[in-house]
């Protein structure tokens, strides 16, 4: 691994934070009228809470000495104080919320990653029969259909006509367990709809990556080889050919969880599940500007965790690659 | 002793306009331990021949004749007892330097493989085997833990030919082996494709458009015409005394020096469209003897000498 | 090829795809359902016109909402926001990715440097929360989300754009109208553009399709017009009242379709004119 490359993964990075609390800084700042009413979102106050606000952003200091503290405040960790949960710091509110969001998010991108995987080789296996066709209609529907629409469906049908499962949260609330496996199964329970959501509804973009590299890698002259060895079709399919085939769908596969923690606040709502998302739709609710600019960097760090990792994991499944 | 008999063999690709006649009735012997060129241009169906014998066609199908190898008929094998045929008895070199080896696995994983699909090889002994072949083909066998990439065109190609060895195969087809690596390369590794040839007593069929590797290689050469064999024979005698107008006509683009190929200058026009090919002999549009005959009857192939045929009305008539 | 036998053949390509023809007609039937509201809709898409939670009957088609409003009308009228902020904002993004695009691959040197540094930029920021952050700030509306998603969406097609602008530069014909000093305006006009229209109106569609599935989003959060619902709007107050609750799937089910059916039909149409062009584009 060169330094070169190491240097350019930081710098892209740094430039990307740097970005997102210029944005963070500017966004407030820029609303026309008074700065405390963008901070308070027109909330009336009381002239010692309304001095507090100026001191605690320094409104009445020149925009750099702002920018200073800000900077500085943001490197600490320290968020400011969330409006809503008054007077809890913002970061003490996202951490407790993060773990139910990565539960959620990390199972079901599990499953979308199986279920793309083997809905795409089987399509590209069958390329240009009705079989691939149905499977790409099918993708693009589902793909199309708002999340939380087919969250609300999905709670409709399997939570309020069948009760298979809780109506929300993440764990049935007064409860006392007899041992752990008792909760874990309650949390399971919880998670299990808000999983199968995210799952079904996102399956559809592995599917068409996998799908696509996989009908190029078909024609390769190492197919016709591992043929020719006298392997059987499901090595052949597998083994030679979804193996170099799977690497978009890795790279895809950590832009996109980034995204779909984001996009945790559509499911986490309509589930009512006390994770990052639902802290988010909460947040513009309420108005609550410091925890929605929270959130905002924290993602902005998470995307830039990912793209990192997936280089990492890129040398492990592709030898040709060199940093 | 005869290996393989192909019988009146017919090779179809099916496109929206009708089926393209890639091989279309060709016939041919093959001793053990016998070196065949097949030879013609791009799209004469000498590729299409090759992999017909593997069952490895994609698109099309072999839709009649006759393959038999020490006998046994390959064409009515069911695909899971033909897979136990394929690098047992058959087994394949393409080009490796483009592609040919899988970019994701080592050297020796690639070999291994083959070896303990088909046998019950422990890990380690396969792994000795491996190497072991490595050094046969003058590889030094810590490259088994090498990716392809890692490795030269030239090392690749010998690499595919190691794996090609590796379950002792009766027959080796070896399709356009070195046709992505330079000159010295190229002999390097026909020379040493040669060397085990003979030392393993093992038969090659060795498909290239270049005649001048299949001299360098072969016992016997084939060339084909528009999916038809146009003449067969000793390479001395065919290279010597060529009887048919295409073979002359290849023979005569030979470059002087092994470098640029010159286009076909004996002969006007190109490859006909197999889609529709032409009546009689197929050669007929662009042969410069080409009579009456030539365009209403096709030529039966026929003995000039014992190791010499033809498809031509000329040597027909004892012209 | 004439201009107009390009076009006869690339209907007949475009017929052979159902979905494609689907699609259409889907955008149709929804375009006229939103130009001819007032004559569809038979109640009035704000004002209750029955008692509340109606399930559906003759009277009410789709039955009505907690305040006694027709859904089937309601759903009508939102035809109109959810297109117009397709359509909007599709457009926005197009000419600002188009341009952006134009400019930093044909100038190319600093400028493109500095374009394509804030390109990525945009690229890799979080979307979603940015765009929520920003129409936070900005209080709820339809132009709102217009303008957040406008901020956000030009990046990708910028980058398609310049990289399509970069290949064509090189060709030979550019070249040549340089050498016969031609004006930067006449090559862009007459070289350039008709070689990345191609690629600009398949991203476009692809971009009212997601125009609408961020519309839908972004109102379904709280930030759309509460007065001129949408689709999103609709299943906001849906969520918040509690509808599946109530077991009133008349209030959950139709909005979501309508959603779910206009912006498949985008994709199916924007897929297959990717294929087309780019099966045209592979030919030159």
């Amino acid at each position: 691994m060169s330094s070169r490359w190491l240097f350019r993964r930081l710098t892209s990075g740094v430039m990307v934070l740097f970005a997102a609390m210029i944005i963070n800084f500017a966004i407030p700042r820029a609303m026309p009228g008074d700065p405390v009413d963008s901070f308070t979102s027109g909330v009336k106050l009381t002239a010692e809470a309304r001095q507090a606000i100026v001191e605690r952003f320094g409104l009445d200091k020149p925009l750099w000495v702002q920018f200073a503290r800000y900077f500085v405040n943001t490197l600490k960790g320290d968020f400011g104080v969330s409006f809503y949960y008054f007077p809890k710091p913002v970061l003490n509110i996202m951490m407790q919320a993060l773990p139910w969001t990565l539960l959620i998010v990390v199972s079901a991108m599990i499953f979308q990653v199986i279920i793309g995987y083997f809905l795409g080789v089987a399509a590209a296996w069958r390329v240009g029969t009705r079989f691939d066709s149905i499977i790409q209609t099918v993708s693009i529907t589902v793909f199309s259909s708002p999340i939380f629409w087919v969250a609300m469906v999905f709670l409709y049908v399997f939570g309020f006509q069948l009760e298979w499962f809780p109506l929300g949260g993440n764990y049935t609330a007064g409860e006392s367990y007899p041992n752990t496996f008792a909760f874990l199964l309650d949390v399971m329970k919880h998670a299990a709809l808000p999983i199968a959501t995210l799952a079904f509804s996102r399956f559809a973009v592995y599917q068409v990556l996998m799908r696509n590299t996989m009908v190029g890698v078909l024609r390769e002259q190492y197919i016709v080889t591992a043929e020719a060895k006298g392997m059987g079709q499901f090595r052949v399919k597998h083994r030679h050919a979804a193996r170099n085939a799977m690497l978009p769908m890795i790279t895809f596969a950590g832009v996109s969880l980034t995204i779909q923690i984001g996009g945790s606040v559509f499911i986490e709502t309509v589930f009512s599940y006390p994770g990052i998302g639902k802290l988010i739709f909460d947040s513009v609710i309420s108005r609550d500007y410091p925890m929605l600019q929270g959130c905002f960097f924290l993602f902005s760090l998470l995307v830039i965790i990912g793209t990192i990792v997936v280089d990492f994991l890129y040398l492990f499944l592709d030898p040709r690659i060199k940093y | 002793m005869t290996l393989l008999s192909v019988e009146n063999l017919k090779t179809y690709y099916s496109t929206s306009s009708g089926f393209v006649k890639a091989v279309d009735g060709v016939s041919f012997n093959l001793e053990k331990g016998e070196s065949l060129g097949l030879a013609g241009e791009s799209g004469c169906g000498k590729s299409t021949l090759g992999f017909s014998l593997m069952r490895l066609i994609k698109g099309g199908e072999v839709v009649g004749g006759d393959i038999k190898l020490n006998g046994m008929p390959l064409l009515e094998m069911s695909d899971r007892e033909f897979n136990r045929i394929r690098w047992e008895k058959i087994s394949l070199i393409s080009q490796a330097a483009m592609g040919a080896l899988n970019p994701v696995y080592r050297i020796g994983t690639q070999i291994v493989e083959a070896i303990k699909v088909h046998t019950k090889t422990k890990k380690s002994e396969a792994w000795e085997r491996a190497e072991d072949l490595l050094r046969q083909v003058e590889i030094d066998p810590s490259r088994a833990f090498n990716y392809p990439h890692e490795l030269s065109g030239g090392m690749r190609q010998r690499a595919m030919i190691a794996m090609a060895l590796a379950l002792d195969p009766d027959l080796i087809i070896a399709d356009e082996p070195t046709t992505a690596l330079d000159v010295v390369t190229q002999v390097q590794v026909l020379k040493l494709l040669r060397a085990l040839q003979r030392k393993l007593d093992v038969s090659i069929i060795l498909i290239s458009h270049d005649l001048s590797i299949l001299g360098q290689a072969c016992d016997r050469v084939i060339i084909m015409y528009a999916g038809k064999i146009a003449e067969i024979g000793n390479v001395e005698v065919l290279f010597k005394n060529p009887l048919h107008p295409y073979t002359q006509a290849l023979l005569d683009s030979f470059p002087d020096i092994k470098g640029d190929k010159k286009p076909l200058t004996g002969l006007p026009g190109s490859p006909p469209d197999l889609l529709d090919p032409p009546s009689g002999c197929r050669l007929h549009p662009r042969c410069p003897e080409a009579r009456n005959i030539c365009q209403e009857t096709e030529p039966q192939i026929i003995d000039v000498s014992s190791n010499h045929s033809v498809a031509c009305h000329m040597v027909d008539q004892g012209g | 090829m004439p201009k107009k036998k390009a076009i006869i053949e690339f209907c007949r390509v475009y017929k052979q795809r159902k979905t494609a023809v689907f699609g259409f007609v889907v955008v149709v039937v929804f375009f006229l359902a939103a130009v001819f509201a007032p004559f569809i809709a038979p109640h009035s898409p704000r004002e209750g016109s029955g008692i509340p939670f109606d399930p559906p009957s003759k009277e009410h088609w789709l039955g009505t909402n907690d305040v006694g409003v027709d859904i089937f009308s309601e759903l009508v009228y939102s035809a109109r926001v959810s297109l117009t902020v397709g359509f909007v904002a599709a457009s926005a993004v197009v000419i600002i990715g188009s341009l952006i695009g134009l400019i930093s691959g044909f100038f190319g040197g600093f400028l493109d440097e500095f374009l394509m540094r804030i390109t990525e930029i945009v690229l890799v920021l979080p979307r979603l929360p940015l765009m929520i952050v920003m129409a936070a700030y900005l209080g709820p509306g339809m132009w709102t989300i217009i303008f957040v998603y406008s901020v956000v969406g030009w990046a990708t097609l910028a980058r398609q754009v310049r990289s399509q602008v970069l290949s064509v530069k090189e060709s030979d014909f550019v070249e040549a109208s340089r050498a016969i000093g031609a004006s930067n305006s006449h090559i862009i006009i007459s070289h350039i553009m008709p070689n990345v229209w191609g690629v600009i109106i398949a991203n476009a569609i692809m971009e009212v399709m997601f125009a609408i599935l961020v519309e839908a989003g972004l109102s379904f959060l709280g930030l759309g017009d509460p007065v001129h619902k949408s689709w999103g709007v609709m299943l906001y107050f849906a969520q918040i009242q509690g509808a599946f609750l109530l077991g009133t799937w008349w209030w959950i089910f139709p909005p979501g379709v309508c959603i779910a059916l206009l912006s498949s039909s985008f994709n199916f149409i924007g897929t297959a004119l990717n294929d087309l062009f780019g099966l045209k584009l592979g030919k030159r």
